[in-house]
């Protein structure tokens, strides 16, 4: 096991007191395997995702554990923490353009980690850059040279893979990678991010919310929704066969190829909670087809379901029903 | 970068050479004859003819124009009326007290703003910042006169440990000199610090919050190297640009602190100038600000793009 998350919860600070985004966030990763986050904005993914770096907002309060290579996380100070970042677990993020400082090239922000974790001198740490962008698909070595705002969307993406791999990280994670990307370009990003993955033997996180990435590059899914998981199991069971009625309606809500023209797409009807607007129930007890009193009157509790799955609702069997 | 180089320097001619038309050009238009404004009301017909021979005023605009820029590249800026001496002299004998005092003025606003600035950022919300804030939004209020005065009051005559104004001049050595300079560059330098803080900080603030700083902290970098490789750089553009425009106002700006100080500068000698309408003296003074604030800025855009790959590209 390389990475265990159990019973997360993250409390930030607000005007009003502190509020619960995520709310006892579980699972688990093996080394080498990818895992798919999926949720809506504001489901608590991305907060998820930079808590595992280290990197929640000034004054969030973290609770539950996070072992990560048997160490627990939760307990580390401001310089292990460090030592473990851009080193052991590095991070992809979402819009390359503003995620790259623009005024360093790029081969220095690819040799920045190199430097500071492995001690190499400038110009090793150059040279080693210009090997990682060719391991990208960027082979010309005067790439290295570029600044961010020289290169195409899909460039900037492969030099951001390329500093996210430079250390030989056991766990990357990928917050919305292709989002800003064109549609080719994606399944480009998203190839390399899998054989590279192999290659190496890294395990990776990939946080979206478009089903059709995850379901190509994961074979486990956990499903977030008012900062809890929903659901989670194996990508081939929680979309074949949703045992959680949002998964259900996020399933149901897809376009798809082959629908009459002029069909409306199913939506879920109200709106998702705002980040920390915590009922004391279920989540999406408010949207629920589904939904009985007793499901506003506590949180579900995570119960297994048909294998290895788990699902949060303790509507299951009716939910099964109304298929 | 050379491109760069080359299209802001012909940019830099152009700009002097159009504010040199517009300097010559708006003391042309004034109602009446300079030899009748420089004379005054009262003076004969034949002394105002005499003098505009004198000076050239019976000439073409066109000649006397380029007579003029003539003049200034040989170094020649005619001869003052009031004063019957050369301009050059004139004007460089109060550069030489005008420039250092902005020059000290500048780095004290630098040095306290940008260390400032830099604090309140990395201390935003709290006490730290609350007190930086603070202290510029006095800094803000304060006219620079009365701060002026109030520094001569504490230093100059209840401690004693700074002349309470006048200058010996350079020849004098530069202890004096310099100690001379101190109080009026603490009184311009000071209230335009709480300024230069403000930007400072809210620039640093703006940059903090990017995406990048958050992708470097993920790299394994320490709060420090952040904030002075990443978040700094980034900030440095704004910041530069109001130093420019300060340096600017410190050179043509300082008349009043001069006064409180009875420095002989720049802004006093324009001061004197236009009360005894000694029209070329004014020329060649507001041709020497323009001049300056067109070069400042000249170098605040180079400096700015030298940081700023992406400067370099608009330009072209």
């Amino acid at each position: 096991m390389l990475l265990d998350v159990a019973g997360l919860n993250i409390d930030l600070p607000t005007p009003d007191g502190a509020r619960r985004i995520v709310r006892d966030v579980s699972f688990a990763l093996d080394r080498g395997e990818t895992l798919g986050v999926v949720g809506e904005s504001g489901s608590g993914k991305t907060m998820t995702a930079l808590a595992l770096m280290g990197l929640s907002p000034e004054g969030a309060a973290i609770s539950g554990a996070i072992r990560f290579d048997g160490k627990d996380l939760a307990k580390l100070d401001d310089a292990a923490w460090r030592a473990l970042r851009g080193d052991r677990i590095a991070m992809i993020f979402q819009e390359p353009m503003t995620a790259l400082n623009p005024l360093h090239t790029i081969g220095r922000q690819i040799a920045e980690p190199l430097i500071v974790h492995r001690g190499l001198s400038r110009r090793a740490a150059m040279a080693e850059a210009v090997k990682l962008l060719a391991r990208v698909g960027l082979p010309d070595p005067r790439r290295a040279r570029a600044y961010p705002h020289q290169l195409s969307g899909g460039q900037r993406q492969r030099a951001m893979i390329a500093m996210a791999l430079s250390c030989g990280p056991s766990l990357v994670i990928a917050d919305e990678p292709t989002t800003a990307l064109d549609v080719t370009v994606q399944a480009q990003i998203l190839a390399l991010l899998a054989e590279l993955g192999r290659q190496a033997d890294m395990a990776m996180i990939l946080v979206s919310h478009d089903l059709a990435v995850i379901a190509q590059n994961c074979k486990r899914v956990v499903v977030m929704y008012g900062g809890m998981v929903m659901e989670s199991g194996t990508t081939a069971a929680v979309l074949e066969r949703p045992a959680h009625p949002y998964t259900r309606a996020l399933l149901q809500a897809r376009p798809r190829l082959g629908a009459t023209r002029g069909q409306r797409l199913r939506v879920i009807p109200g709106s998702a909670p705002s980040a920390g607007e915590a009922p004391p129930g279920c989540p999406f007890a408010g949207r629920c087809p589904l939904t009985v009193p007793a499901c506003s009157a506590a949180p579900p509790p995570a119960a297994p379901w048909r294998g290895d799955r788990i699902a949060r609702c303790i509507r299951l069997e009716e939910a099964e029903n109304v298929a | 970068m050379l491109l760069y180089l080359l299209q802001r320097v012909l940019l830099l001619v152009a700009t002097l050479a159009f504010a040199s038309l517009v300097v010559f050009g708006v003391l042309e238009i004034l109602p009446g004859d300079a030899a009748q404004v420089m004379l005054g009301a009262s003076a004969t017909p034949q002394a105002v003819a005499a003098l505009a021979h004198k000076l050239g005023l019976d000439q073409p605009f066109a000649t006397r124009y380029f007579a003029w820029l003539a003049g200034i590249a040989r170094g020649d800026f005619g001869l003052s009326y009031a004063y019957d001496s050369p301009i050059g002299a004139l004007i460089s004998d109060r550069l030489a007290v005008s420039a250092p005092l902005a020059l000290i003025a500048m780095a004290l606003t630098a040095v306290i703003a940008l260390s400032a600035g830099l604090f309140a950022a990395q201390r935003r919300g709290k006490r730290g910042d609350f007190a930086v804030m603070a202290a510029s939004q006095i800094g803000l209020a304060v006219p620079n006169f009365w701060f002026a005065i109030l520094l001569v009051l504490v230093f100059a005559v209840k401690l004693r440990l700074a002349p309470s104004g006048g200058f010996p001049g350079w020849s004098a050595g530069f202890a004096p000199a310099f100690g001379a300079l101190i109080l009026p560059a603490i009184s311009l330098g000071l209230v335009q610090a709480a300024i230069l803080t403000r930007v400072t900080r809210s620039a640093l603030l703006d940059v903090l919050g990017e995406d990048f700083i958050r992708t470097a902290r993920a790299k394994g970098l320490s709060r420090r190297a952040v904030l002075w490789r990443h978040a700094l750089p980034n900030a440095l553009t704004p910041i530069l640009t109001i130093m420019g425009l300060q340096f600017a106002n410190l050179i043509a700006g300082a008349i009043i602190v001069e006064n409180v100080f009875v420095l002989p500068g720049v802004g006093q000698l324009i001061f004197q100038a236009i009360a005894n309408r000694d029209i070329l003296v004014v020329e060649d003074c507001v041709m020497l600000l323009a001049a300056i604030v067109i070069i400042v800025n000249f170098i605040v855009d180079v400096a700015c793009a030298a940081i700023d790959p992406r400067l370099r590209r608009r330009a072209a």
